[in-house]
């Protein structure tokens, strides 16, 4: 425990002031005021700061909730004095008392601060505020509140504050994607959605996962440009402040605690492979028939088991040519085959078995692994010096086959050192290593998504001669997708290794008690060395020498940020009920990155990994850049009464960012605050608390680094005119107004609720211009999104006795974002990966995030006239016992396609709907484009922001037995589920298994792909469609996430030695949901850097940026659960 | 005074530093006009480049925009102009060979619309960026007045191919010079011009290029890296640009109608001024450089994927095998109903087929020897790569690697004269415009002006020289003869005529012999396949041979029409604009399918 930073330097310095002033022994004549803290169950309170706020002295209370302050006689005058007593979690305390020479006895119990309206907040507001003043919602989350520590700092935030943390890849040491309050940017490329974060007030370049979350102490959020104009540029998607540990507020001495937790991760659910399969086999059900053309159907059959083992069994590095089926829905499936009379689109059901054993590929591929996390610190004081020191190690190895994880060792020191009265020196250090493998291992062509691929006929742990995983066990058309998923896993070596270092400086004078300075110095340092390497020898396929060859690809980004600030506050009170603080603040800050690759193919010498090996294709790419920001801050404030609080700031900010002719940017806040039952005419004792709560401020968005210049591409010297300079580039302004109350009844039950309307404008746009200029685009500001948001917060502690608690904690928070102006036609953006680069459009009145892509009819309005009169029971067209619109003919049903021969038939385009035939009991899919009335249309299908989010905490502490659970839950979101509707090109999924099914309810295989006719023989058509997102396929991921379980048994001490506990703990344990895929919580993030071009310098995730915005299930790393056992002591 | 000296200058120091604004940051990753146009050796290197972009934004795999390598045009033409088949959806090969032919709807998210858009901005982008570099030529000289005239000639020969792709591929296009934008200013929008006007602009551009080079050849020969791997004399430069001409002019047409009216006289004139053999380019494929066909490597990926596939209705009229007996072949396969065709055997005399009456024999016969090593016909192990000229062109693939497919795109051959190409991870000469090409133009325009004999001559170049089949030069006298059944010599029992086309007067139900005009198709078609840009769908346009309701050419992208603030249409499908009538050889409902 500890104090917040300032109000705790203060109290250091208090505290030393008071030491050194004192000296070493008490004057006859001096007043000792002591006394001990407790809470409201009689639980000592320890850290507790006990001030003399006239006198400038204060304390800390004991592990036995003790304190002493010795004040010299010098200054006992019987005056007078207020004694205030505060700790984390507790309603503060004040007596007055007159100082008089000798012992004052005074204990104090302290109510619990259900709704921690008198904690004292540091973000966003000028200096350290009590939250009950502060006039804007800041969310404070300390350590007893994040019990369960999680891989890193943001999946610890997921259930505990109302917004959108999406845990987008399973992949250990993936960060999650963060929005506060919706997305703020139309198109974020370059830049991301993520709020600022900050450590111990040094401005981070991001990439949380680095930071040992047993560190933290303390976070605190700002959501939005009301709260977070103070930080000016680049605060508009709000700011996540984290405090670390400190030795503030502990006794002399040292403490130690150790951790340790060990378990294992796995995967919650299933991908759902099919399990049965349509291809021809002979009359024993053991041999599959061959396609030779010329030849009578099944003239030539093949053990399947026989020819995986020839084609893998070849000496070199690829699959010999597998024979091929007749009816291949691996490949294109034809309308016929030689000897085969009719269409096995329409004839063949899914129902026929593997012969011999069959596998569960997905089973086989996840192994789970062991996760450990072990951690030491070191707390304490000696004199006026306090530090916090940790070493800690977590392995996460996730629970895929092959792969290692995330590895992270790291080390913090954090020092407080005062000198003299007037001085106070903060160093916060932090240093850590960690390893990463698997990046290349997600998106489409990766190994999840040929794990979509498998048959269950297939082992994919099968071996060769040679002891090589076979590498074409999938003897089916569809080419590398038929690789065995277990080989890259298993062969292809990607390692990244990260170096960081972050540190703070800072330096506080107060020389008086209305004035103090403080200046601070931030550094933080990024090196990720990354390096994938396939051996000369590589498997593939098919013939793929350079592949074959091996390959390299290597390569290193840096990342440095320095920020600076000094800060002078001066604090004056105008009359006895007014106070009055004006602050000025200097900062400047300047950001470089840099990345370097490399890469090459066919390899001279096996099992060298430096470039030079690499004999063909070989490239290298950097790119580095460098991005500076001056702001100038000035801001004041005024308390009224005690009760009403006014402030206001203006910022005027300076970015390298901004155009040339346009390089400063102003930003503010006006916001107040009414403590309305501190009114003396408030009627209602019950409410022990209500605040009412106003802001209204702007905060910036900065373009990404490119946007402002003029730019051709130059790609190994080749150039290329490509993106038009804007030298009148600003930023985006986020205006925000934020209106809210924080409520509570019987001192014991808190409500806070908040509205907020955000309009951000000049939203940074890459606009097509006219090809006819030669370039692609030019940055502009146009357009402007809304953003609505209603947030609820509910603390219930229900049982508060000595030896039984149970407390309940409630977030709520709904979210929307519309596009109001746009300026420019509406037009499509998405994803990076295939297929998902048009899935939203954006457009004005649009609600951001809307998924767009082709619709299957499932109501008789959506057919054209005439026909949509012929819909209907007993008409030609009707509804299925899936819910789609189908063609069956008058007089027929959807249940009589087996029975009456029906599949076969169809309706001449000629007297089809839009001119287009109709396969009998196929869905339909939406036509009627404007521009040809054939085409399918392209219309809204669903949206990837969830409707509302809400977590629920339970707490039950009994005796030494506690229980804590956390439920995470999202509603009213889809997600285009890309893994499942792609396996249906190749009747992969289960969903195409009839076995079950009545001859009513069951489909032939052109229902879900490759219905001929409707597209022609195009291939088209079925429920797989084509490559883009449908009404099908893109499906409500809405989910309930038992996200954290601990139970947990307080051991104390054994032996008497130490403070021992014990516990259990789950996470991601259990997931409620009718999502299809692996997990409903899915997007696509930013990926590393990969081989090739594309991604070379790595990617920020499409335009939206942000695996909370782009809702597809395409291949990503499921999220693991894991269960574990900890350990604690202290001593 | 040396302190004093040290004292001012650090007094100067502090003075710049002072002046100097610290939100003031380069972008030292890519360059811009204000470096490149500045300095006589960038503003060469970016002249240099013009003529990369070019072939980039047609057949270069690179990504130049945003999508996938593939996604341009040239995959939706190749399935287009049935050059090839593949029924994926992958950059809407699917939806653009759907048969009966759908239209393309050009509006926002509709399929295909990053390739519709991918070669509309990238050849504009090229011409761009030829008159930056002639306007910038005006302020800064590159060394000498050979090298500025060299530079001059070679931007305007990638404006002028620019153009004229542009010309081929969409109705209109911005015809874009050194006046009309000469800051590229996003706010002056150049109008867009019919595909003649452009076109007409587009040849004017090639023949300026011809006079800058004949005016000044002292900066001949170009640095090879220009056109990777051709050091162009100027000579040379000129049989290229007369090359493209030709092309431009003979494909420009949009229907039959419009192709018989082009000026053959002209394209005969250039085609023979044009070069004499492959024009190749040196592919260096990402992520070395920006040369590279990436489309190479779907070309024989036959049966993994689907990618590729060669119609069994083009590949069909080799075959012999059904003159004799209908019941088999190519004239079996006419007269089976669409639903239920099945690969055949092509038996032939062409030499570029694999040889053989059975499929046994077929193969072994006469296929080449590819790849060292790897797996060939029937199993067999191949020992070194052949030439892109040997023959045979296309593989009978082996039984064992038969594939499903649709009827009108299935067939047992793969194209296979890239194997080695595609083997060398695509490095290496890859010929993007054949003199066969060239020359079968002036071919075609003998015979539009009436001398079958001239014609006959230029097509047994190849008939002969590769196909191995008896010359039509003395034999064929006017074009409505069909060309005779001439050869048992390569098959035993074969006594047909190579090509064989379906017979209007069987309901396509059979074939019969083609004519000197199928004849010179056929060339076309063995000569072109898999090679430049659109080569059976523009010429397959004008030769009426696209299927019913095929778009003939793309619209305006509805991208481009946004950035213009002027609505958006759609091409082909039935009763859509610019489709294509009922196709030559039965290519409509109710013929051959």
């Amino acid at each position: 425990m500890t104090l917040p930073r300032r109000v705790h330097w203060s109290g250091v310095g208090l505290s030393a002031a008071l030491l050194v002033c004192a000296g070493g022994e008490a004057w006859g004549q001096e007043a000792v005021v002591r006394g001990r803290v407790i809470d409201d169950r009689g639980d000592a309170l320890p850290a507790a700061t006990v001030q003399i706020a006239e006198l400038n002295v204060g304390v800390y209370t004991n592990s036995a909730g003790a304190y002493t302050i010795l004040i010299p006689a010098v200054r006992v005058a019987g005056q007078a004095v207020t004694l205030k007593v505060r700790v984390i979690g507790h309603k503060p305390a004040v007596r007055q008392l007159v100082l008089s020479a000798g012992e004052h006895a005074e204990d104090f119990t302290l109510a619990t601060d259900p709704n921690l309206l008198e904690e004292v907040v540091v973000t966003g507001v000028q200096e350290a505020t009590e939250q009950i003043k502060v006039p804007f919602s800041v969310t404070r989350i300390d350590a007893s509140r994040m019990p369960v520590a999680a891989e890193d700092p943001l999946r610890q935030l997921q259930g505990k504050i109302a917004a959108n943390i999406v845990s987008n890849s399973g992949r250990p040491g993936s960060q999650p994607a963060v929005l506060l309050r919706g997305p703020t940017s139309i198109n974020a490329t370059g830049r991301g959605q993520d709020p600022l974060y900050i450590v111990d007030g040094v401005i981070v370049n991001g990439s949380l996962p680095d930071i040992n979350p047993q560190d933290i102490q303390t976070i605190e959020v700002v959501k939005g440009a009301a709260g977070a104009s103070l930080y000016g540029a680049r605060a508009g998607n709000g700011v996540i402040n984290i405090t670390t540990k400190s030795g503030r507020g502990t006794p002399d001495g040292v403490t130690f605690t150790v951790r340790s937790e060990e378990g294992v991760s796995d995967i919650e659910r299933d991908f759902g492979l099919a399990h049965f399969q349509p291809l021809l086999m002979d009359e024993t059900g053991t041999r599959f028939c061959q396609l030779v053309s010329q030849q009578p159907l099944c003239a030539t059959t093949f053990n399947y088991a026989a020819e995986q083992a020839r084609i893998n069994n070849q000496p070199g590095d690829f699959a010999g040519t597998p024979k091929g089926f007749p009816i291949d829905p691996g490949s294109t499936l034809s309308g016929t085959a030689p000897g085969y009379s009719g269409d096995p689109r329409r004839e063949r059901f899914q129902i026929a078995p593997w012969p011999g054993t069959n596998y569960n590929a997905v089973a086989q591929t996840v192994d789970p692994h062991v996760y450990a996390s072990n951690s030491v610190d070191m707390r304490g004081g000696f004199g006026s010096t306090r530090f916090y020191a940790s070493a800690s190690n977590i392995t996460e190895p996730g629970a895929i086959r092959f792969l290692q994880g995330f590895r992270r060792n790291s080390f913090r020191a954090n020092v407080d050192q005062a000198i003299g009265s007037k001085w106070n020196i903060g160093l916060r250090t932090t240093y850590s290593r960690s390893t990463q493998d698997g990046l290349n291992q997600e998106g489409g062509g990766q190994a999840f998504f040929r794990l979509t691929r498998v048959p269950a006929i297939v082992n994919v742990e099968q071996q060769d001669s040679l002891q090589r995983l076979y590498i074409r066990p999938n003897l089916q058309g569809g080419g590398s997708q038929n690789e065995n998923p277990l080989y890259s896993l298993q062969n292809t070596q990607r390692s990244d290794v990260t170096n960081r270092v972050v540190g703070g400086l800072t330096v506080q004078y107060n020389p008086v008690n209305w004035f103090n300075l403080q200046g601070d110095v931030g550094y933080d340092r990024r090196n990720v060395d990354f390096t994938q390497f396939n051996d000369k020898g590589f498997r593939t396929t098919t013939s793929t020498p350079a592949t074959n060859g091996g390959s390299i690809f290597k390569g290193s980004t840096g990342q440095e940020a320095v920020n600076t600030s000094v800060n002078a506050t001066f604090r004056h009170d105008l009359r006895a009920d007014l106070k009055a603080r004006l602050s000025l603040r200097y900062l400047y800050e300047q950001r470089d990155s840099t990345i370097e690759v490399g890469q090459g193919n066919t390899l001279s010498v096996k099992g060298v990994t430096s470039l030079g090996n690499a004999t063909a294709n070989q490239a290298v790419g950097s790119a580095a850049t460098s991005v500076r920001g001056i702001g100038l801050f000035a801001g004041a404030g005024l308390d009224y009464k005690d009760r009403y609080v006014l402030e206001g700031l203006v910022r005027r900010d300076g970015s390298s960012l901004y155009g040339a002719g346009n390089r400063w940017q102003t930003f503010g806040r006006v916001s107040g605050s009414w403590l309305v039952m501190r009114e003396p005419w408030w009627p209602l004792p019950q409410v022990s608390e209500l605040k009412l709560r106003g802001s209204y401020g702007t905060a910036g968005g900065l373009p990404p680094f490119v946007a402002q210049y003029e730019t051709f591409t130059i790609t190994n010297g080749v150039l290329a005119l490509a993106v038009l300079g804007n030298r009148n580039l600003r930023p985006e302004v986020h205006h925000e107004l934020e209106l809210g109350g924080d409520l509570e009844l019987f001192g014991r039950f808190g409500l806070s609720a908040t509205y907020a309307r955000s309009r951000i404008e000049n939203q940074i746009l890459p606009v097509p211009v006219c090809a006819c200029t030669g370039y692609t685009s030019q940055w502009q500001n146009l357009g402007t999104l809304l953003n609505i948001s209603h947030e609820l917060s509910l603390n219930l502690p229900l049982i508060q006795r000595s030896d039984v608690s149970w407390s309940m904690s409630v977030v709520y928070d709904h979210n929307r974002s519309w596009i109001t102006k746009l300026g420019v036609p509406p037009f499509f953006q998405g994803t990076i990966l295939q297929g998902t680069g048009s899935m939203f459009q954006i457009k004005e009145g649009e609600l951001y995030g809307t998924i767009y892509g082709h619709q299957f009819l499932t109501t008789c309005s959506q057919l054209p006239a005439p026909f949509n009169t012929q819909c209907g029971p007993g008409q030609a067209f009707q509804t299925n016992d899936e819910g789609w619109i189908v063609w069956v003919g008058a007089g027929n049903n959807p249940g009589m396609g087996i029975t009456n021969n029906l599949w076969e038939t169809s309706l001449p385009a000629s007297q089809g709907p839009w001119g287009v035939a109709m396969n009998w009991g196929m869905p339909i899919l939406l036509r009627g484009d404007p521009n040809n009335a054939q085409a399918a249309r392209v219309v809204a299908l669903g949206h990837a922001l969830p409707d509302f989010r809400f977590a629920v905490t339970q707490n039950v502490q009994w005796k030494r037995l506690n229980v804590y659970a956390l439920v995470d839950a999202a509603i009213g979101q889809q997600v285009w589920n890309q893994g499942l509707h792609w396996a249906h090109l190749d009747f992969l999924s289960n969903d195409v298994d009839q076995v079950g099914k009545s001859v009513q309810t069951a489909k032939p295989i052109g229902y879900y792909y490759r219905a001929p006719a409707v597209d022609g023989f195009s291939g088209l058509g079925g429920l797989y469609d084509q490559l883009m997102p449908n009404n099908y396929s893109v499906e409500s991921a809405s989910y309930a996430k038992l996200r954290e379980l601990l139970v947990s048994y307080h051991v104390g001490s054994v032996g008497g030695v130490g403070d021992w506990g014990i516990s259990v703990v789950g996470r991601n344990l259990f997931t409620i949901t009718g999502y299809r895929g692996f997990d409903p919580e899915v997007g696509i993030g930013a990926f590393a850097p990969q081989p090739g071009t594309t991604l070379a310098l790595g990617s920020s995730g499409g335009q939206g940026a942000s695996g909370a915005i782009n809702a597809v299930d395409a291949f990503s790393f499921p999220n693991t659960r894991s269960f574990t056992i900890g350990l604690t002591t202290s001593f | 005074m040396g302190k004093l000296r040290h004292v001012a200058r650090g007094l100067v120091v502090l003075v710049v530093a002072a002046c100097t604004d610290p939100l003031a940051v380069a972008n030292s990753n890519q360059p811009d006009r204000g470096r490149v146009f500045t300095n006589a050796a960038d503003l060469e290197q970016f002249i240099s480049n013009i003529y990369t972009n070019v072939h980039q934004g047609t057949l270069g795999g690179a990504v130049v925009l945003d999508g996938g390598a593939n996604d341009g045009l040239q995959p939706q033409l190749l399935v287009a102009g049935m050059e090839n088949v593949s029924g994926l959806a992958n950059f809407a090969m699917g939806p653009r060979g759907n048969i009966p032919r759908t239209g393309i709807a050009n509006t926002r998210g509709s399929t295909g619309n990053q390739g519709n858009y991918r070669d509309w901005v990238v050849e504009h982008r090229a011409a761009r960026m030829a008159v930056l570099a002639i306007s910038a030529l005006g302020k800064l000289t590159l060394g000498s007045p050979g090298r500025d005239a060299r530079g001059r000639a070679f931007a305007r020969f990638g404006q002028g191919v620019a153009l004229g792709n542009l010309a081929l591929a969409y109705d209109s296009a911005a015809v874009l010079t050194e006046n009309d934008n000469p800051e590229a200013d996003a706010a002056v929008v150049v109008p867009l011009s019919g595909y003649q006007t452009v076109m007409t602009k587009a040849l004017a551009y090639l023949d300026s290029a011809i006079a800058i080079s004949t005016a000044d050849p002292s900066g001949f020969p170009l640095p090879s890296a220009w056109i990777n791997g051709n050091a162009l004399t100027q000579t040379q430069f000129v049989q290229l640009c007369r090359s493209y001409q030709a092309r431009f002019l003979a494909n420009l047409g949009r229907t039959p109608a419009e192709r018989a009216t082009a000026d053959w006289a002209t394209i005969i004139a250039y085609a023979n001024a044009g070069i004499t053999a492959d024009f190749q380019i040196t592919m260096l494929p990402p992520p070395a450089a920006g040369w590279d066909i990436s489309w190479v490597i779907q070309h024989y990926a036959t049966g993994a994927a689907n990618w590729h596939q060669m119609s069994q209705f083009w590949v069909g009229m080799a075959d012999t095998s059904g003159a004799a007996d209908t019941s088999k072949g190519y004239d079996h396969w006419l007269n089976t109903a669409p639903g239920s065709r099945t690969p055949f055997l092509v038996v032939t005399p062409d030499r570029r087929f694999p040889q053989g009456t059975t499929r046994g024999t077929n193969p072994i016969n006469d296929v080449g020897t590819q790849v060292a090593n790897s797996p060939g016909p029937g199993g067999a192990r191949q020992r070194s790569p052949i030439p892109w000229d040997s023959v045979p062109y296309f593989r009978n693939r082996p039984p064992g690697e038969d594939q499903p497919g649709d009827p009108m795109g299935i067939s047992q051959y793969d194209f296979y004269r890239s194997r080695a190409f595609n083997n060398a991870s695509r490095n290496g000469a890859y010929p993007v415009m054949t003199a066969a090409e060239i020359r079968l133009y002036a071919a075609e325009g003998q015979l539009r002006v009436g001398t079958v004999a001239a014609a006959a001559a230029l097509i047994d170049v190849t008939r002969v020289g590769k196909g191995r089949m008896k010359p039509l030069s003395g034999v064929i006298t006017d074009s409505l003869m069909p060309v005779p059944g001439m050869d048992n010599t390569y098959v035993a029992g074969s006594r047909s005529c190579v090509p064989r086309v379906p017979d209007a007067a069987a309901a396509y139900k059979r074939a019969k012999c083609g004519t000197i005009w199928d004849a010179l198709k056929w060339e076309y078609r063995l000569e072109t396949a898999y090679t430049g840009y659109g080569m059976w769908f523009f010429a397959g346009r004008g030769w009426g041979d696209l299927p019913q309701y095929t778009a003939v050419n793309w619209a305006v992208p509805y991208q481009e029409m946004d950035t213009r603030l002027e609505s958006f249409y759609g091409v082909g499908g039935q009763g859509g604009r610019d489709a294509a009538g009922a196709g030559n050889y039965g290519l409509f409902t109710g013929a051959v399918y």
